[in-house]
């Protein structure tokens, strides 16, 4: 799901507490902004934080060498192929981006061709950060292309282009299987890898707690009074809004690991849409935002509307979602032909659309 | 003449004006525009009745939104509402499509206007439970606004993991292959970091690469590819042997928070900024009301002028088409999340389109820069027009920012009819103005194609520099100056421009949750 989902979903997670609605309301207490970040805190430390501290066997660095050479890098991914084949150890690559300029960067796309066992890499145009491409930047393709061949069975189904433009570029895990005899390309194979768990939530919620203390005390100074049942309320709301992210998380392909340290591998997830799907998004927020104004409603000292649960998320959640997805579906059938991914492109598209979360506004 | 048909007249007036301004006074915000025909107006009251003042500003509120939009593309001076589809429209623009961009912009606001018009009414009961239920939370909505904004730019360096120390002669490769380690490269090291120890040990990991260690410290020697040219069969770049030494972890995360840093150093500028305009009186006292004037302009508008200014951009030849590829589902995904984004904006306190939209395309998913252009031309004339009709709607009576601080001077919301005239107006005016779009589109794309784009900027930067000067003073010609110093940092840094809404977001939503005046008292403010 999109940060802001999760954002969102913490919020309606920390209006699920009447403590903590009554001290918004009467005490301008800030608390269940806590449950928002603490939504979006999986993301954050994977993205924004893990992602950098990773340590890579082979690595594309085209902005190092002030070159780049598409031949080279197909030829460094087979390298790195055949070496996690021989080791039989795992292996990772890291494709940097080239960065020309303040707001310039050179696109390169690479592509696993399973069929043919061989590496595809096309070096494109110049790209703006928007990855706007400039005009006639594109390289000849004698001078653009590179090919070279492995001698492995991959486990990869996903046969399209990854491109390495802005910021930090894509990376692969090569896995070595030997029940299957074959080596699994893990694609952003940092990601879900620990945080995404129950266990992180319960380290990391901690320091929600902390936060809350240090700032009432900061703004209270010597009034400051230590209220034990809204510490444990404040604790909650951010192991709370943590494990939402987890579990609605879990509705997508890819899953994650969900106790480590005592679990090792990512589990499968329910399969019921990919991260980025558009709907997805707006159905979890129309949600998250029904509960909202609900639990809003529950806990104000007048209310403004009945109560009554069944009738409230029937008319303001079942009904008008239910229309916007025969609306989608019907249109969808209208005007596209079926379409039968599978499970394995589905679970890259949804990396995909987490680590190109980058856009909608964010540029701005 | 019947009272309908002059109410009317005063509407498409003010459309006219707007016009006027957007096209010829780039940098103006629409509340500025209507703080001075307030002003002029007051001495009129009994002469003018105030329902065909408010048709006026109608008119000219629903002008600017459609029409702004050629300020932003075409002479690179947005205002907080526009900053936020700024970047995608000049890349439009770069490649000759600003009259697209300008068309998708159009149509986006056209439909906002649609769903003003139509769907609003339906929602008036709905609006005044929510107005009365999230009242008292709206403090910590702004905070989340405010924590979502900051926690989620994406750093946008990428935490190089090699950095490169010196070059190594390529006569030295034979001996690396063999095992044996020039002295070039230990003298070479030693010079940068510490002496390598005794036990030094030479491995070949990679192709084309090497590393020598101690076991404590570890050195890479990367070759780079040699690059032909295909028709001269000649080097382009000669093979060279680079010194690389591995980053730590901590150098990896500073390198690509450097871009977050400066969005935090804007964030905290801004908040500074804002807390200065709110808390203090830096224009002279009878134009205080125009104190956000130059803090918004210096912000959004002359800090992307003086930039278009110093990189030199040549803006292309123009292509004027005469149809647009849009789709019908484009068209529902741009509006549809605009019009909720705009709504939004226009019912929250401190919130302009620039955040909403950034919200809305978050919320919704959606990532297309046709999509984009269109939600934040729906976005900005829902929040401005959206405000008139909110404040106008039967059993809401919404009043909001800069628009009810002037409307409040002069007229009182009283019957239905008066919402449903203002309605009829919003839509014919909403039709002249997306007419009058074309046209002027048209004839400034050919502008800035006839005159140097540099030139043109200059021009814009007088008089946009006169006009502050006019209503505010040197003393807010000072203010525009510090605030378009923070505007450019984040154009220079590369970091997002959504920042510098703090000036506005922050202030308020510190005094929304009492702690205002405390702050502004530890800053020396108060």
């Amino acid at each position: 799901m999109k940060g802001f989902t999760h954002f969102l979903c913490g919020i309606a997670v920390a209006t699920a507490f009447g403590l903590a609605v009554d001290a918004a309301a009467e005490h301008m207490a800030q608390i269940i902004i806590l449950g928002g970040i603490f939504g979006y805190m999986p993301d954050f430390l994977d993205f924004k934080v893990a992602r950098f501290l990773e340590d890579y066997d082979y690595e594309v660095d085209p902005t190092l060498e002030g070159d780049i050479n598409a031949q080279r890098i197909a030829e460094l991914f087979v390298e790195a192929i055949h070496k996690a084949r021989d080791t039989g150890k795992y292996t990772n690559i890291k494709f940097n981006t080239m960065k020309i300029g303040a707001d310039t960067w050179r696109q390169y796309g690479i592509m696993v061709d399973n069929e043919n066992k061989r590496i595809i890499v096309k070096i494109g145009p110049l790209v703006t950060t928007g990855k706007s491409p400039i005009p006639e930047t594109t390289p000849p393709d004698e001078e653009g292309i590179g090919v070279a061949h492995y001698d492995a069975e991959l486990e990869h189904t996903y046969e399209a282009w990854t491109y390495a433009d802005i910021m930090s570029g894509p990376d692969y895990g090569l896995v070595p299987q030997p029940k299957e005899g074959n080596i699994r390309l893990d694609f952003i194979p940092w990601h879900r890898k620990w945080s995404h768990s129950l266990t992180c939530g319960l380290a990391v919620a901690p320091f929600g707690l902390l936060a809350y203390l240090g700032i009432s005390w900061l703004f209270a100074g010597s009034d400051w009074v230590f209220n034990p049942e809204l510490a444990v309320v404040v604790f909650m709301i951010c192991l709370y809004a943590y494990w939402l992210h987890v579990i609605v998380d879990q509705f997508g392909v890819m899953g994650s690991n969900l106790f480590p340290p005592f679990t090792k591998k990512r589990s499968q997830g329910l399969s019921l849409f990919h991260s980025g799907l558009s709907i997805a998004n707006f159905g979890t927020n129309w949600i998250s935002v029904a509960v909202i104004l609900y639990n809003l409603n529950y806990f104000a000292d007048e209310r403004v509307f009945g109560t009554n649960p069944v009738k409230y998320f029937v008319l303001t959640t079942i009904i008008p979602l239910t229309i916007l997805v025969l609306i989608r579906y019907f249109w969808l059938k209208k005007t596209r032909p079926k379409q039968e991914d599978d499970k394995e492109e589905q679970k890259f598209l949804e990396k995909i659309d987490e680590i190109m979360e980058y856009g909608s506004g964010d540029n701005v | 003449m019947h009272f309908y048909i002059v109410a009317l007249l005063f509407a498409i007036a003010g459309t006219f004006v707007a016009a006027g301004v957007s096209c010829f006074l780039p940098g103006l915000h629409v509340y500025n525009v209507m703080g001075f025909v307030v002003l002029f107006y007051l001495p009129f009251i009994d002469v003018v009745e105030p329902f065909l003042m408010l048709m006026f500003l109608a008119g000219m509120v629903t002008g600017f939104g459609i029409l702004f939009t050629i300020s932003t593309i075409y002479y690179s001076a947005p205002d907080d509402t526009t900053a936020f589809y700024f970047m995608p429209t000049q890349k439009y623009l770069m490649v000759g499509r600003g009259h697209e961009a300008a068309m998708f912009a159009g149509i986006g606001g056209l439909m906002g206007l649609f769903a003003l018009v139509i769907i609003l009414p339906f929602f008036m009961g709905f609006l005044a439970t929510l107005r009365e239920l999230v009242g008292p939370h709206i403090h910590w909505l702004l905070g989340s606004i405010i924590a979502f904004l900051l926690i989620s730019e994406w750093p946008r360096e990428y935490g190089r993991s090699k950095m490169h120390m010196f070059d190594l002669d390529m006569s030295y490769k034979g001996d690396l292959d063999k095992g044996r380690i020039p002295e070039a490269l230990k003298t070479g090291i030693s010079e940068w970091k510490k002496p390598l120890g005794r036990d030094v040990v030479i491995t070949k990991p990679r192709n084309f690469e090497w590393e020598i260690g101690d076991g404590r410290r570890t050195y890479i020697i990367h070759e780079t590819s040699p690059l032909k040219d295909t028709t001269t069969g000649e080097f382009k770049s000669p093979p060279r042997l680079m010194v690389l030494n591995r980053t730590p972890k901590w150098y990896r995360l500073k390198e690509a928070y450097k871009s977050n840093a400066a969005g935090v150093l804007t964030f905290a500028l801004a908040s500074w900024l804002g807390m200065l305009v709110f808390f203090k009186t830096m224009v002279p006292p009878d134009r205080a009301f125009q104190t956000l004037m130059p803090t918004f302009v210096g912000l959004f508008a002359t800090s992307a002028i003086v930039l278009a200014f110093i990189s030199r951009v040549k803006v292309p030849k123009q292509h004027l088409a005469k149809c647009y590829d849009l789709d019908t589902e484009t068209i529902a995904k741009g509006s549809g999340s605009g019009a909720l984004a705009g709504i939004f904006a226009a019912f929250i306190p401190a919130v302009t389109p620039g955040v909403s939209g950034t919200l809305g395309g978050n919320a919704t998913g959606l990532r297309d820069d046709k999509i984009f252009i269109m939600n934040g031309g729906t976005n900005r004339v829902v929040y401005y027009v959206g405000a008139i009709a909110l404040f106008l709607l039967p059993l809401l009576h919404l009043r909001r920012g800069g628009m009810a601080i002037n409307v409040n001077l002069f007229f009182v919301p009283q019957t239905t009819e008066q919402f449903l005239l203002i309605t009829a107006a919003i839509a014919i005016c909403g039709f002249i103005s997306f007419v009058m779009l074309i046209y002027a589109s048209k004839f400034v794309a050919k502008l800035v194609e006839r005159i140097q784009y540099q030139y043109l900027n200059l021009i814009v930067l007088c008089i946009i520099i006169a006009i502050i000067f006019l209503m505010t003073s040197w003393q807010g010609l000072g203010l525009m100056f510090v605030a378009t110093m923070i505007g450019l940092v984040p154009v220079m840094w590369n970091s997002r421009r959504l920042n510098l809404l703090a000036v506005i977001l922050v202030p308020i939503w510190l005094n929304m949750a009492g702690v205002g005046p405390m702050i502004a008292e530890m800053m020396g403010l108060a």
